[in-house]
């Protein structure tokens, strides 16, 4: 099939447009909006839209500036038949004409069945809006659409490319029909085994076989406790009978046993019984024996002890006679020395008593000498206060003035003057030299050369008619003179008053008196404060004091050495020193000689001491030993009097021993027969055939419980039948055993199956599309150069997607490739799929690419022109429709500009 | 029983298969002796054994015997029991394993001045004559004989016929001792002269030999038949065969069917479906069903080489590349095969 011309008239943009097509290479150029695309459009249209179509789809091809109704006439070659297709799109009045050479024409209906056989399409001329899209989409690629995934259209076209393939005895054998109803039978049987993720399904026969199986194991294994359990209760029984059996077989021995036992034990407990009171008897014997015994030796102790006593009494008498005369010699010689130490204290006591008195004596000079001092200085003092208080009354005739005030004063003076002056310089004076008339002065008429000083406004009047004001100094520096000078003259009476002061003369005369008067008094304030100032009198009357304590000390110690005051007393202070110097050395000479005495006194006493208490010690101790002796004669006395004397005793103790023995052989004997009896195991044995027997009786009672349960167990009432359930259990199981194995292994045979199918049929379809995948590199490799490949991926719903590789790359999926990249391999794509189809189409198929390589670059714009040059050697016909043509310059096209 | 005009009827234990029979057993039983119109003696066997729970004490055994059986009479102690035509010396089981002798006391018991000398003298017993044939270990684990009937130790002289029981086929073991065997068969026959389903008719004088008369009893036909498939063809001969060998008595068959050998897909197919039929007809087939499938070369050529469909003879080649060996995976693939074959058919 291939396009010969095509006409549109009054379509979109276009009022009439004839395009003349060659046979191979098309080129069709002009600027944007100048209608390109509007011719791939139309031809498409022509070809497969229903004439009658209308809506939007028809109201689109209307051309807006241009009356009629669109139409479009297309002249193609197909099945060796030229053919002249004219179209009008008029909706409800549109129409189809279609003539074959040598042909009669077709209309409408009749045209459109025969374009459908012609073009072998299934929608052939008459497709609606809906599907037009979708037809031929391989073979036209519209503006924009270049780029989308070429796998869509080699799939939907599989069957058709597979069939074509294996036409020419390019492909594999494709798989028949009935590979597919086979197929789609082991599926179906596989779908009813298992789901989707080839788990087994519930409810299908394997999984019903495995549920039968696992509750038929169940049940055998239930069928098989119970049976177990009967099992059980036999061999429960059977060991009960055995354990009864064999405790009966020991039982009537360990009775036997047990009653010898307790016989024994009765007689052993006579035996002990005997042994007590016998033992009790030899005890007593012998305790009996011992007290004699012990009780005379005893008295034999005590004799001895007295004698021992006795002896030991006489030396101790002797030394205490010696040391009784030792104590009284001792005694004599202490009381000499006392006395002797008594006299010398006496001594001592005279001597301090002469030393005291020269002491208070030569005391009572010295008070009177500071006394007789003090009163002449207190005398000189009391004149100078006299004087003082004479100036002081001078002074404070004087006004009150300093040097301070003076200087104030004088300051005040100096500014009153300063004032006068300032005010005398600001005055105008004002004389009148001569008048023809009356002139007056602040109202007081002034006289021809009288003078007059105007300190203040004054009011000059000449005549009836003239009157001056004359303002001294200008301003207001008069008036402030004049207020000044005033208040320095009231400061400065107002400081003589403060003074009562005459003038500044008088304050210098003053200030001169009061400074010399001033200066008198400190004077006569030191000469005063030198001889001793306030504290004087205090010193005197102390001083005075002082003298009468010192007569008095005076007078009591002449009165007690009974002295007459006025003839023992020295007559003066050397004096009264010279006799103080002569008792200080008696008292001393005194004091010594008593010391002296009083040491030897006290080593006498200490002596004494020491022979009184040896003798006191030595008189106790005798005192003690004597008492004992008279204890121990007393404990013989009576022991003898309770035991008798030494042969009785002796008698009483043979008898005893004797007594002793007799019990003692009694005692040994009857413990040989308890010792033969061996009573503390008898205890033991007892207690052992008394358990033996019990545990033999538990141990019955135990079996008997057992074998009644057992036999409870065994007695069944008839309802089932253990055995017999267990073996059609088993059975069962077995069963369910077989059809579980048998149904397992037939769906893994359908498994099995159903996974070949699968696995066998993709390598069919892939052996099928490979020729197809072998175009599209060839055509690739135009542009990619040698060892571009593509690899179609298959699915079971057909081709899935394509990859590209290139030497030394890895595979890129069509959707990770570049725009460019994607439109250069979908034409290689459409190129492929068109050059198998084309065999059903004489050999040639129109390609149409507007504006497809939008992406590609300058350089691949030149490669591709290899491959677009390629597919039109092997007989497609190719438009290129491109607003850029001369990019194609080298494809060697027909150029058609519009 | 009325042809025979029998006095009494012996019964050698295991009259019951358990100890534990379900009442319906129990009053089968029971109607079923009381139709017999003389008195039928019975001892427990290994089977039904008279220990703790056994049958013969449960109460509804008790009440059926008396309302259906009243001839019955179970004979559970050793001690001779005298009847008006015989002298029975009983040796019942009176726990499953008996160790030692259960007929022992009868040897001296023969000897009783009190037993009437005229009357024929049977000792009814029930176990093993063969000294190892059942040892059992006891709970020491040491092994002991039970259930063992020495019957070179019973007086000859002094006794008439020993009755056993035990074995399941007729044998005779003894000038005057014999199984009887089961008088129904109720297993497949097992080991050459084993001859189950029979009762013997017992003529005995005092003294004189016994006259014993083997009477087939058993209703049901238990069969065995082992077959190995040669090639196709031999699934028509193995169908005569089974026709031959079961007649028209389809009911009345157990048939016990090994089968070995091979056979193709197809043969395979009808294979199935004879044995389906069988399995239906006969009261129980047993089948050790060990025929494998073998396609044939036909089969094989069929399947794998169809020009036409490329799918179907590719999935077929790979099968049969997986058939050779006795491998599951093998097994699994005939099996495929023969579903591939199935679905081709279809």
């Amino acid at each position: 099939m291939r396009l010969i011309s095509l006409t549109v008239r009054n379509y979109r943009v276009h009022k009439d447009l004839t395009v003349t097509f060659d046979p191979s290479r098309n080129l069709i150029g002009g600027p944007n909006e100048s209608g390109k695309s509007t011719l791939a459009e139309a031809a498409h249209r022509a070809l497969f839209l229903r004439a009658k179509t209308g809506g939007g789809i028809q109201k689109e091809m209307v051309s807006t500036h241009l009356g009629g109704d669109p139409e479009v006439l297309l002249t193609f070659e197909a099945a060796g038949v030229r053919w002249e297709l004219e179209k009008r799109f008029a909706a409800t009045k549109g129409s189809t004409r279609l003539s074959g050479t040598g042909m009669a024409t077709l209309k409408d209906e009749e045209a459109d069945t025969k374009l459908t056989e012609i073009l072998k399409t299934e929608s052939g001329g008459r497709a609606n809006a809906g599907q037009l899209a979708a037809t031929w989409s391989h073979l036209w690629v519209w503006q924009g659409s270049s780029g989308q995934d070429p796998a869509d259209h080699a799939s939907a076209h599989k069957d058709t490319l597979v069939q074509r393939l294996q036409k020419d005895g390019i492909a594999a054998v494709m798989q028949s029909a009935t590979d597919q109803r086979v197929g789609l039978r082991i599926a179906a049987t596989y779908d009813d085994l298992f789901t989707a993720t080839g788990k087994p399904k519930a409810n299908s026969k394997p999984e019903l076989a495995r549920a039968q199986l696992v509750e038929a194991e169940a049940a055998h294994q239930r069928t098989q406790e119970t049976a177990a359990r009967l099992e059980q209760a036999v061999t429960d029984h059977a060991r009960a009978e055995n354990e009864i059996a064999a405790v009966d077989a020991v039982l009537p021995a360990l009775r036997v046993q047990l009653t010898a036992t307790e016989a024994n034990l009765t007689r052993a407990a006579e035996l002990q019984r005997h042994e007590e009171t016998q033992l009790r008897a030899f005890e007593s014997a012998t305790a009996s024996r011992e007290q004699l015994a012990k009780d005379h030796a005893n008295i034999l102790g005590l004799h001895a002890q007295a004698t021992a006593a006795r002896q030991a009494l006489l030396p101790a008498e002797e030394k205490q006679s010696t040391l009784t005369d030792n104590e009284l010699s001792a005694r004599t010689t202490s009381q000499t020395a006392d006395n002797f130490q008594r006299q010398a204290a006496e001594a001592v006591r005279q001597a301090r008593l002469h030393h005291d008195l020269a002491t208070a004596s030569l005391a009572c000079f010295e008070k009177s000498d500071a006394h007789q001092r003090l009163a002449t200085r207190s005398a000189e003092a009391e004149t100078i206060r006299a004087e003082l208080t004479t100036v002081r009354a001078t002074l404070a005739q004087l006004p009150l003035l300093s040097a301070k005030d003076l200087t104030s004063l004088r300051r005040l003076e100096r500014e009153t003057a300063q004032a006068t002056a300032t005010l005398e310089a600001m005055a105008t004076g004002i004389e009148l030299l001569t008048t023809d008339t009356t002139v007056t002065l602040d109202g007081q008429p002034l006289t021809t050369t009288e003078s007059r000083i105007l300190t203040d406004v004054g009011e000059l009047a000449i005549g009836s008619a003239t009157r001056l004001r004359i303002r001294p100094g200008g301003g207001t520096s008069l008036s402030e003179a004049c207020s000044r000078s005033e208040s320095a003259h009231r400061a400065f009476s107002a400081a003589l008053a403060r003074h009562t002061l005459r003038d500044l003369d008088h304050a210098a005369t003053v200030l001169e008196q009061r400074q010399a008067l001033e200066q008198q008094i400190a004077q006569l304030e030191t000469r005063c404060k030198a001889l001793g100032g306030e504290s004087l009198a205090t010193e005197l009357a102390a001083a005075a004091t002082a003298l009468d304590a010192a007569t008095a000390e005076l007078q009591r110690r002449q009165e007690a050495l009974g002295y007459d005051p006025d003839l023992s007393s020295p007559a003066n202070l050397p004096l009264a020193r010279a006799l103080l110097a002569t008792t200080r050395q008696q008292l001393s000479q005194a004091e010594n000689a008593e010391i002296i005495t009083r040491r030897s006194a006290e080593q006498l006493r200490s002596r004494l001491e020491a022979a009184t208490q040896a003798l006191q010690c030595h008189r106790d101790q005798l005192a003690t030993t004597r008492q004992a002796l008279r204890d121990v004669e007393t404990r013989i006395k009576v022991l003898e009097d309770t035991h008798g004397d030494a042969t009785a005793r002796l008698n009483a103790l043979a008898q005893a021993r004797e007594d002793e023995a007799q019990t003692n052989e009694k005692l040994a004997a009857t413990r040989l027969a308890l010792a033969a009896l061996a009573p503390a195991t008898l205890t033991d044995e007892l207690a052992r055939f008394q358990r033996a027997i019990t545990q033999q009786q538990t141990r019955r009672r135990d079996a008997e419980n057992q074998r009644l349960i057992a036999r409870d167990r065994l007695t069944l009432d008839g309802s089932t039948d253990p055995d017999a359930d267990l073996s059609h259990a088993l059975a069962r199981l077995e069963a369910a055993r077989e059809l579980h194995t048998s149904e397992h292994r037939r769906a893994k045979a359908i498994a099995k199956l159903h996974l070949l199918f699968s696995s066998s049929r993709e390598a069919i379809d892939r052996s099928l599309v490979q020729p197809l995948a072998d175009r599209i590199s060839g055509y690739l490799q135009c542009i990619f150069g040698p060892g571009a490949a593509v690899r179609l991926n298959l699915a079971d719903t057909g081709i899935q997607g394509l990859d590209l590789i290139r030497p030394g790359d890895p595979a890129f999926s069509f959707a990770t490739l570049s725009g460019g990249a994607k439109e250069q391999v979908a034409a290689a794509t459409r190129l492929a799929l068109a050059e198998i189809l084309a065999a059903d189409h004489d050999g040639c198929l129109p390609i149409l690419f507007d504006d497809a390589f939008a992406y590609t670059d300058p350089e691949r714009i030149q490669s591709l022109q290899r491959m677009l040059d390629l597919a039109a050697i092997r007989g497609l016909q190719i438009i290129v429709i491109s607003c850029a043509p001369c990019d194609y310059s080298a494809l060697g096209a027909t150029e058609v500009r519009i | 029983m009325k042809s025979s005009d029998a006095a009494c009827v012996l019964v050698a234990g295991d009259m019951f298969d358990s100890s534990h029979a379900t009442k319906a057993t129990v009053s089968a039983a029971c109607a079923a002796i009381g139709t017999l119109q003389v008195p039928v003696l019975v001892i427990p066997g290994n089977h039904d054994h008279a220990g703790p729970g056994s049958i013969w004490a449960q109460e509804f055994f008790l009440r059926e015997q008396q309302q259906l059986a009243p001839n019955l009479r179970v004979l559970l102690t050793p001690e001779p029991v005298i009847l008006e035509t015989a002298v029975i010396f009983p040796a019942p089981l009176l726990r499953r394993f008996e160790p030692g002798d259960p007929t022992a006391w009868i040897r001296s018991a023969v000897e009783d001045p009190g037993v009437p000398a005229h009357l024929p003298r049977i000792v009814l017993a029930h176990g093993t004559i063969q000294g190892f044939g059942s040892v059992q270990e006891d709970e020491e684990g040491a092994s002991t004989v039970v259930n063992w009937i020495d019957l070179s130790s019973l007086p000859a002289a002094a006794i008439d016929y020993i009755a056993l029981g035990d074995w399941h086929g007729t044998k005779q073991v003894g000038p005057m001792a014999w199984y009887s065997g089961t008088p129904e068969i109720d297993r497949f026959p097992k080991g050459e002269g084993n001859d189950p389903g029979n009762v013997l008719k017992v003529t005995l004088s005092r003294g004189a030999a016994p006259v014993v008369e083997k009477i087939p009893s058993s209703r049901f036909l238990w069969k065995e038949l082992a077959w190995r498939f040669s090639d196709d063809a031999s699934l028509d001969l193995f169908a005569a065969r089974l026709d031959e060998t079961i007649g028209q008595r389809c009911d009345e068959h157990l048939l016990s069917l090994s089968l070995e050998g091979s056979l193709g897909i197809e043969a395979s197919g009808r294979l199935e479906k004879t044995l389906e039929s069988w399995e239906s007809r006969l009261v129980r087939l047993k089948l050790d069903h060990r025929a494998a499938i073998a396609p044939s070369k036909e089969e094989i050529t069929a399947l794998t080489q169809r020009a036409q469909d490329p799918l179907i003879a590719a999935v077929a080649n790979q099968l049969v590349s997986d058939l050779a060996g006795d491998s599951e995976d093998a097994a699994i693939s005939r099996l495929a095969l023969r579903e591939l074959h199935a679905a081709c058919l279809a």
